[in-house]
C-alpha cells in the first residue's frame, strides 16, 4: 500500500508542479518542494517491504525501490531548495518528482513491459521542461528544440525497446514462452541466437538512455542546455532506474531461457563500457567548464554500471545496484554544487574558480563529501562495486587496470577541491558577501520577549525575511546536505550486496 | 467479431496515411484521430470496456493535444513558408506504398514467429478466413499495422518538422504498442494505463516542440 501512495504523491505533486510551471512558478515550486517533503516521508516511514496488486500487476516494494525513492526524493527537495535560491526549481522538481513517480512504479512492477513503458512515459518531461525552461529564459539560445528532441528520443526510445524486448520475451515463440515458464527448446541455435539479440538490444537501450559512449552526444548537449539541477533526474536517477530494470529484465531471461550472452556480445558490451569509462573520464578530467564535468562523471558512471551486462550474475547485479544508487546520490550533490557555486561566483569554469574554497568553507565542506560520495575508499559500497564489476567482467590484471581507470574521478573533481584553495580568481574575489554561504543577518532579538508575550508571533514575521536574507545559507546548508546523503548511499549502498 | 478487426485495421491504414499526406493540418488531425480511434479496435476479442475506455480517451486526448499546436504552426507556416502546408512530406502515393510494403515486412516477421499463425496455416480460431483455407490471426494483423505505421513515419519523424514531426512521433508509438499487443497478447489494465500515458506523453512533448517552434527567433533552428 506504501508504494501505491508513494508512486501517487510523486505523480500528483509532480503533475500538478510541472502544469503551473509555465504560468505560476512559484506556486510551482512551493508544491513541487512539498511534494518531494511528503514523498521523501512516506518513503521514510514505511518499513520493509509491502505489496500492492492492480488487476493482474503486482508492485512490490523492495530494499532497492526504497533506497532509491528516498535517495531521489531528498535530492528534488534539496535541489529544489537551492533552484529556490538560484533559481530553475520551477522547471526541474516537477518533472524529476513524475520521473520518481514512474521509476518507482518501474522499479515495483513485475511485468517488465510495463516497467520499461513507465519509465519511456515518465522521462520525457524531466527533458523537455528543463529545456523548454532554458529556452524561455534566452531565446536567443538556438538548437535547444534539437537538444530537447534528442533528448526525448533518447528516452522514449529505449523504453519501447524494452517494451518490445520484454513483449518478445513473453511471445509464444520468446524464452519465456507465454506462460512465464522455461522454453524447452534451448539448445535451439536460433533461439539461443535470438535470446543473445534480444539481451543486447536492451544493453544497447541502456547506452543510449544512459548516455553512454557512443550515444553519448545527446547527453553532453543536454548538460551544456539547461541549469545542472535539471541533470540529476534525466541523466543520474532516470538512467539509473532503466539500468535497474533492464538487468532485471535481462537476468530473469536468462535464467528462464538457460542462455547468457556469447562471447562476442560480452566483448561488445565490455568494449563500449570501457570506452565510456575511458573516455568520459578523460573528457570529465579535460573539461573546464563545471556542468561537463558533471555530465562526463555521470556518463562514466554508466559505462561501469554497463559491466554489468558482461555477466549478469547476482552478485554483479546486487553490485550495480549498489553503484547506481549510490553515484546517482553523489552527482546530484554535484549538481547542486555546481548550480549554487555558478550563482555565487558567476563562472562556471573551474579556470575562473580559484580560490572559491578559501570564500566559501562550508561548500568547500560539501565538496569534499561529494569527492568522496563518487570516488570511495575501500569498505564503502561505492568502492567494492566498482571492483566487483570490473573484475567480474576483466579478471586478472585487466581488471585492476580498469578499477584504476575508474578512478578518474579522483582528479576530476579533485581538481575543483585543489583550485579552490589556491589564491582567489577575479571572479571569485569579486563575489558579494551575501552569496558566500555565511549568515548574513542573524536572527537577534530573542530575548526581548518570550513566546508566552507575542515572541511567536514576532517569529514568525521575522523568519521568512531573515530566511531570504541568508537565502545563500540556506542554500549551501541544502547542498551539504546533500553530500551527506549521497557519502551515506555510498557508504551502505542498498544493502543488498 | 473479426469484421470489426479487419475494418479497424483499415481505418488505421488510412487514418495514418492521411494524418502524415494531408496538405491541411486539421485534415491530418481528423486522420490521426481516425487512425488512433482504430488502433484501439485492432484486437480480438473485442477488450473490456472500461480498457476500450481507457484507448479512446487517449487517442482524443492526444488530438487535442496536437490540436492546440496547430493554429500556431499554421500562422507561422503561412508567414514564413507559405509552401509547406499545401505539399505533403512524401505524397500519399509514396505514404501508401511505404505503409504497404512496411505492413508485408509485419506480416513476414509474424510468419516468422510461426506460433503466431499469420498466413497460410490453420490458423487460430479467431483468425480471418481469406479464402482457401487461408487465415490471418489478430496477432499477424497487429504486427502488419505496426510495420506499415513504422514505415510511413520514419521519414517524417528524421526529417519533418512541427506538426507533421509531432503526427509521426504518435504513430510510430502507437506502432510499439500495436506489437507490443501482437506479441505478447492484451496487456494488463494498469499497463493499458501506462501505454497511453505513454502516448500522451509523446504528443504532449511533440506538441511544445512544434510550438516552440513557432515563436522562435527566426533563423534559429527552432524555426
Amino acid at each position: 500500500m506504501t508504494i501505491g501512495l508513494v508512486i501517487a504523491v510523486a505523480l500528483g505533486s509532480g503533475l500538478a508542479s510541472m502544469l503551473l510551471g509555465p504560468r505560476r512558478p512559484r506556486a510551482a515550486a512551493w508544491i513541487g518542494l512539498a511534494g518531494a517533503l511528503a514523498t521523501l516521508a512516506i518513503t521514510i516511514a514505511s518499513g520493509g517491504s509491502d505489496a500492492l496488486t492492480v488487476g493482474t500487476v503486482t508492485l512490490a516494494s523492495s530494499p532497492v525501490v526504497r533506497l532509491v525513492a528516498v535517495g531521489w526524493s531528498a535530492s528534488a527537495l534539496l535541489l529544489g531548495v537551492v533552484g529556490r535560491v538560484t533559481g530553475g526549481a520551477a522547471t526541474t522538481v516537477g518533472p524529476s518528482l513524475v520521473a520518481l513517480g514512474a521509476s518507482s512504479l518501474a522499479l515495483a512492477s513485475d511485468d517488465h513491459g510495463l516497467a520499461f513503458a513507465a519509465l519511456a512515459a515518465g522521462g520525457v518531461g524531466a527533458i523537455v521542461a528543463p529545456t523548454l525552461g532554458a529556452w524561455l529564459a534566452d531565446r536567443e539560445e538556438a538548437p535547444l528544440t534539437t537538444v530537447a528532441v534528442r533528448g526525448a528520443g533518447a528516452v522514449v526510445m529505449p523504453g519501447v525497446a524494452g517494451l518490445l524486448a520484454a513483449a518478445w520475451g513473453r511471445s509464444p515463440s520468446g524464452p519465456l514462452g507465454g506462460s512465464g515458464g522455461v522454453l524447452g527448446a534451448v539448445d535451439d541455435p536460433g533461439v539461443r541466437l535470438a535470446v543473445g539479440l534480444a539481451l543486447l538490444v536492451v544493453a544497447a537501450a541502456v547506452v543510449v538512455r544512459s548516455g553512454a559512449i557512443p550515444s553519448h552526444l545527446w547527453a553532453a548537449r543536454f548538460v551544456g542546455s539547461v541549469t545542472p539541477l535539471a541533470i540529476p533526474a534525466s541523466l543520474a536517477w532516470g538512467s539509473a532506474a532503466f539500468t535497474l530494470v533492464a538487468l532485471g529484465w535481462s537476468a530473469s531471461t536468462t535464467s528462464a531461457a538457460g542462455v547468457a550472452l556469447d562471447d562476442a556480445g560480452r566483448f561488445l558490451v565490455v568494449v563500449v563500457a570501457i570506452a565510456s569509462i575511458a573516455l568520459a573520464g578523460l573528457a570529465a578530467i579535460l573539461h573546464d567548464d563545471l556542468e561537463h564535468v558533471l555530465g562526463y562523471t555521470i556518463v562514466q558512471a554508466a559505462g561501469i554500471a554497463l559491466l554489468a551486462f558482461a555477466t549478469l550474475r547476482s552478485d554483479t547485479n546486487h553490485a550495480a545496484a549498489d553503484w547506481l544508487v549510490a553515484t546517482a546520490a553523489a552527482t546530484s550533490a554535484m549538481a547542486a554544487w555546481i548550480a549554487l557555486a555558478r550563482w555565487t561566483f558567476g563562472t562556471h569554469r573551474v579556470s575562473e574558480l580559484r580560490g572559491w574554497a578559501r570564500r566559501s568553507p562550508a561548500l568547500a565542506i560539501a565538496a569534499a563529501a561529494i569527492l568522496v560520495g563518487v570516488v570511495g575508499v575501500p569498505g564503502m559500497a561505492v568502492f567494492d562495486a566498482r571492483v566487483s564489476l570490473a573484475t567480474s567482467a576483466l579478471p586478472g590484471v585487466l581488471g585492476a587496470g580498469l578499477v584504476v581507470v575508474a578512478l578518474s574521478p579522483v582528479i576530476a573533481v579533485g581538481r575543483i577541491l585543489v583550485a579552490g584553495v589556491g589564491r582567489a580568481a577575479p571572479e571569485v574575489a569579486a563575489a558579494p558577501r551575501e552569496r558566500l554561504g555565511v549568515l548574513v543577518r542573524p536572527a537577534g532579538g530573542w530575548s526581548r520577549g518570550g513566546l508566552s508575550r507575542g515572541g511567536l508571533a514576532w517569529a514568525l514575521r521575522v523568519t521568512p525575511a531573515v530566511v531570504r536574507a541568508n537565502a545563500a545559507l540556506v542554500a549551501t546548508l541544502a547542498v551539504v546536505l546533500l553530500g551527506v546523503v549521497g557519502l551515506a548511499l555510498a557508504v551502505t549502498g542498498t544493502g543488498a550486496g | 467479431m473479426t469484421a470489426v478487426l479487419l475494418a479497424a485495421a483499415l481505418v488505421v491504414a488510412i487514418g495514418s496515411v492521411a494524418a502524415l499526406a494531408a496538405g491541411d493540418a486539421r485534415l491530418g488531425l481528423v486522420g490521426l484521430a481516425a487512425a488512433l480511434v482504430g488502433a484501439g479496435l485492432v484486437a480480438d476479442p473485442l477488450p473490456a470496456a472500461a480498457i476500450l475506455g481507457v484507448r479512446l480517451t487517449a487517442a482524443l486526448l492526444i488530438v487535442a493535444v496536437l490540436r492546440g499546436a496547430v493554429p500556431a504552426v499554421a500562422a507561422r507556416r503561412r508567414s514564413i513558408e507559405p509552401e509547406v502546408d499545401a505539399q505533403p512530406h512524401l505524397g500519399w502515393p509514396a505514404e501508401v506504398l511505404l505503409g504497404l510494403a512496411g505492413g508485408v515486412a509485419g506480416l513476414a516477421v509474424a510468419a516468422g514467429l510461426e506460433v503466431l499463425t499469420p498466413l497460410g496455416g490453420t490458423g487460430t480460431p479467431s483468425g480471418i478466413s481469406l479464402g482457401a483455407g487461408a487465415t490471418i490471426s489478430a496477432a499477424a494483423v497487429e504486427l502488419a499495422l505496426a510495420g506499415g505505421l513504422v514505415a510511413i513515419s520514419l521519414p517524417a519523424l528524421v526529417s519533418g518538422a512541427g506538426l507533421r514531426r509531432a503526427t509521426a512521433a504518435v504513430l510510430a508509438v502507437e506502432a510499439a504498442i500495436l506489437a507490443r499487443i501482437g506479441l505478447a497478447g492484451p496487456p494488463a489494465a494498469l499497463e493499458e494505463i501506462v501505454l497511453a500515458v505513454l502516448l500522451l506523453s509523446v504528443a504532449a512533448a511533440a506538441a511544445v516542440f512544434a510550438a516552440a517552434g513557432r515563436t522562435a527567433p527566426e533563423g534559429s533552428r527552432l524555426a
